[in-house]
């Protein structure tokens, strides 16, 4: 660590999303622009719509894999919400026209950290393996070893790997600095840009992408949601959002504050309950911390907040856009890019955000001193 | 900036459930492999070993026990239970590790590591997987009302369930997260949180990591990729031969690692018994290949060399190393390799040790379980060994500690961990004096 880098501050250079608004940041602004109108409706992805018990999702539209992702042959290995991730990350590191060829950024200085959904087996891999293991109704191990496993992709666990979108965008644009890959719930994406602004300040990393992405247009997801009673209120959707980071100067879009805490009286012994007053207050205390570190008095120009809070902040995206699980704070991240640079929004900007099971996350953006 | 602290310890591994009978186990070179037969009916796979937690207990829990029933969550239950230990360890009671962690003045956090797969598949849920139709479909009603009856809130957000337990139980309010790095993540969920602790965002931590994938899906999906020794002319224990020439693939094992970290500041104000430190980490990405690192070990070395320059140490400060050796041919020859890089070759590289020569691989929580090892070893002033090295690979050529334990005045260890996806963890850990 070198010391005269400490505490350097991160400015947000780019941004990449995708979302049922559109497969990238222009089709997002376009929307924004359009006064953001519902792009929700029946599923085009799954092949029986009775798994989703849900009359609306939130699907990304047009999404073409081989338009965003650059080496083809590993796109069959990718399950959407790694496409999505990769695709998102991809446009975050590309936007300011940078090539391997005239960058200055040693590979061991480019750092990356991605808010993950829990990985499930999203085409669902295992039916023709498990079908031939079931014997009078019940799974039979034996069976499954015998004749289930020629008919397993072998490459199962190597797809169902929930650090994949940072393995690939590492791959892809040489990427060997520090990382990390976690599930913080819904907060993943903001959890992300608190570690990324951190090895920056501390002189560990130059440039870093920060973002999430997650899919809950997934069988498993919808069987689990309609379980615990949540459909068809919650609305499933999917999606990506990652910011890049640069050290910043004076007079630069960057990051003032960030704090992140847990509620431990938001859930159950048994989780996934919905957010309380409880998480409200918790909340609160959190952006209380988060506000303490930009030296400014708590006066949120813009406050953008996180799917199921009662407080929904002034601009809600979620009617819109749907719950992305993991990928909503990725969506703030691009929010407050556009609120920026679209809608010339000059002052501090809020974000927000709280996991049903107690994750909570608060960031300002704004100009760096 | 605070130092970081360890001031509680829990284990459950294959060489026992509590702390004392693992460092005494992993002096005494004994190995916890045994027949993957009593885990499930593996008659018809190609694997034959495992190394499980004996005769696992959930009842060890106490009453936190009743929040796991009917779950199938192996691998939580391991995490929560190696998680009270340590609390226990270091506050002396539940009621006393409330008061503190609950207190407004406390900021406690929390950052485990966990699994890889599926949670509907990993878990044995294999009713909700016996509704798919003769057709290949899905019964959506039949296998919402198996999954319902079973336990209606068990499936989406299982890898942090631990953490939401802890946090509910002990009134934990700081940062929470779950480290997803496949096999580097409990040493990656370590060191962040000491980071988090020498950034003054909280006091104190719970960290580590928990898994279990000796289940037929885990099981099946590392043959499938040519990851598991499927030995069978030797006896169980003789299976897992890291840095070995006949080494054929690692074992693969379970349980959970977990650690309380405290700042200095904070666990001298309370008069907490110092165990250990954690001075640094390292992580780096290979940008190479999802299943194999580069033969030359640069994606490690640049994580060993980040854990140096964090702990503001220099490789020569660095007196033993607890390998990530997972006993695969390729892994061990490349961490040979970086090793080689960052310290020299044979006489001036420092002795290296694979842990899983004795526990196996348990994956996610391979990097908590063997930074638990590695503390154990420190103020043990002994070296575990490299269990059955008997002929060295040429191109493995450091010093593995071979076959028995050695005595040493080790300071500082360097613990590696490394994963699927070319993610790469190294933690520098401290003796208590250090």
């Amino acid at each position: 660590m070198n010391s005269t880098d400490q505490l350097r501050p991160s400015a947000l250079r780019a941004v990449g999303i995708n979302s049922p608004a559109g497969v990238n940041l222009d089709a997002f602004i376009a929307w924004w622009r359009a006064g953001r109108p519902s792009r929700l409706g029946p599923t085009q992805s799954l092949a029986d719509e009775t798994y989703m018990a849900a009359s609306l999702v939130g699907e990304v539209p047009g999404w073409r894999a081989r338009d965003h992702i650059p080496e083809r042959k590993s796109i069959k290995i990718m399950f959407p919400r790694v496409q999505f991730g990769i695709g998102a990350a991809l446009e975050a590191w590309d936007r300011d026209g940078w090539t391997e060829k005239t960058s200055a950024v040693p590979s061991e200085r480019r750092a990356m950290y991605v808010g993950c959904g829990l990985t499930v087996d999203e085409d669902w891999t295992f039916s023709d393996p498990i079908d031939a293991a079931i014997s009078d109704g019940h799974f039979d191990t034996a069976r499954f070893a015998r004749e289930g496993q020629p008919l397993l992709n072998p490459l199962w666990l190597v797809k169902g790997l929930s650090n994949n979108v940072l393995a690939f965008v590492a791959r892809y644009r040489a990427i060997t600095g520090p990382n990390d890959n976690f599930m913080g719930g819904a907060t993943g994406a903001l959890q992300a840009l608190g570690a990324a602004a951190g090895a920056i300040a501390d002189g560990r990393a130059d440039r870093a992408l920060a973002g999430s992405s997650d899919s809950l247009v997934t069988v498993e997801d919808c069987l689990a949601f309609a379980a615990q009673g949540l459909l068809p209120g919650l609305v499933p959707s999917q999606g990506a959002g990652f910011a890049l980071l640069e050290p910043g100067a004076s007079g630069d879009f960057g990051l003032l504050g960030i704090e992140t805490g847990f509620c431990p009286t938001s859930g159950d012994p048994q989780g996934s309950a919905m957010p309380s007053a409880a998480t409200a207050a918790a909340l609160e205390r959190v952006a209380t911390l988060a506000w303490a570190q930009t030296g400014l008095s708590r006066a949120p120009a813009l406050r953008l907040a996180g799917p199921r809070l009662d407080d929904a902040g002034d601009i809600d995206l979620w009617s819109a856009l749907g719950d992305p699980g993991a990928a909503a704070s990725g969506w703030l991240l691009a929010a407050a890019w556009v609120a920026r640079h679209v809608d010339d929004e000059q002052g501090p900007i809020e974000l927000a955000i709280a996991d049903p099971n107690g994750e909570l996350a608060v960031a300002v953006l704004g100009t760096l001193p | 900036m605070s130092r970081v602290v360890v001031t509680g310890m829990g284990i459950a591994c294959p060489l026992g459930v509590d702390v004392e009978t693992v460092a005494a186990a992993q002096q005494a070179g004994l190995s916890g492999a045994g027949p993957m037969a009593d885990a499930f009916d593996n008659s018809a796979f190609e694997i034959r070993t495992a190394c499980r937690v004996p005769e696992w207990d959930r009842s060890l829990l106490g009453s936190a026990a009743e929040h796991f029933a009917g779950c199938g969550d192996r691998k939580g239950e391991f995490g929560f239970y190696a998680a009270q230990r340590a609390l226990r360890q270091a506050f002396g009671s539940d009621e006393r590790t409330r008061a503190v962690i609950s207190a407004p003045t406390t900021r406690a956090g929390l950052h485990t590591a966990s699994g890889l797969v599926s949670s509907l598949v990993a878990e044995g849920e294999t009713d909700v997987l016996a509704c798919l139709r003769p057709d290949g479909s899905f019964d959506y009603e039949a296998s919402l009302a198996a999954l319902a009856g079973a336990n209606p809130r068990r499936s989406r957000h299982f890898t942090d369930r631990v953490n939401h337990l802890l946090a509910w139980t002990y009134g934990f309010d700081g940062p929470s997260l779950v480290n997803h790095g496949a096999c580097a993540a409990g040493a990656v969920a370590i060191g962040t949180a000491a980071r988090w602790i020498r950034q003054g965002r909280c006091d104190l931590a719970v960290v580590g990591g928990f898994e279990s994938m000796i289940h037929p899906f885990g099981v099946l999906s590392f043959q499938l990729l040519g990851a598991l020794s499927e030995r069978t002319d030797c006896v169980h224990h003789e299976v897992s031969r890291p840095f070995d020439r006949q080494r054929d693939g690692f074992v693969i094992g379970e349980g959970a690692g977990m650690l309380v970290l405290e700042s200095e500041s904070f666990a001298a104000a309370r008069g907490a018994e110092v165990l250990g430190l954690v001075h640094g980490l390292g992580t780096s990405l290979d940008s190479y290949r999802t299943t194999a690192p580069p033969p030359d070990g640069r994606g490690a070395v640049v994580a060993m060399q980040a854990a140096l320059a964090e702990a503001g140490l220099r490789p020569g400060d660095i007196d033993w190393i607890n390998a990530h050796g997972t006993g695969t041919p390729l892994n061990d020859s490349a961490e040979t390799a970086g090793i080689r890089t960052v310290f020299g070759g044979r006489g001036q590289a420092p002795p290296v040790t694979s842990s899983k020569s004795a526990i196996g691989h348990a994956v996610a929580a391979a990097g908590a379980v063997e930074a638990v090892l590695s503390l154990l070893a420190l103020r043990d002033g002994s070296l575990p060994p490299t269990l059955n090295l008997h002929d060295p690979d040429p191109e493995c050529d450091l010093d593995y500690v071979p076959l028995v334990a050695r005595p040493a005045d080790a300071r500082f260890a360097l613990s590696n961990s490394f994963g699927f996806g070319g993610v790469n963890g190294s933690l520098v850990l401290g003796r208590a004096d250090t």
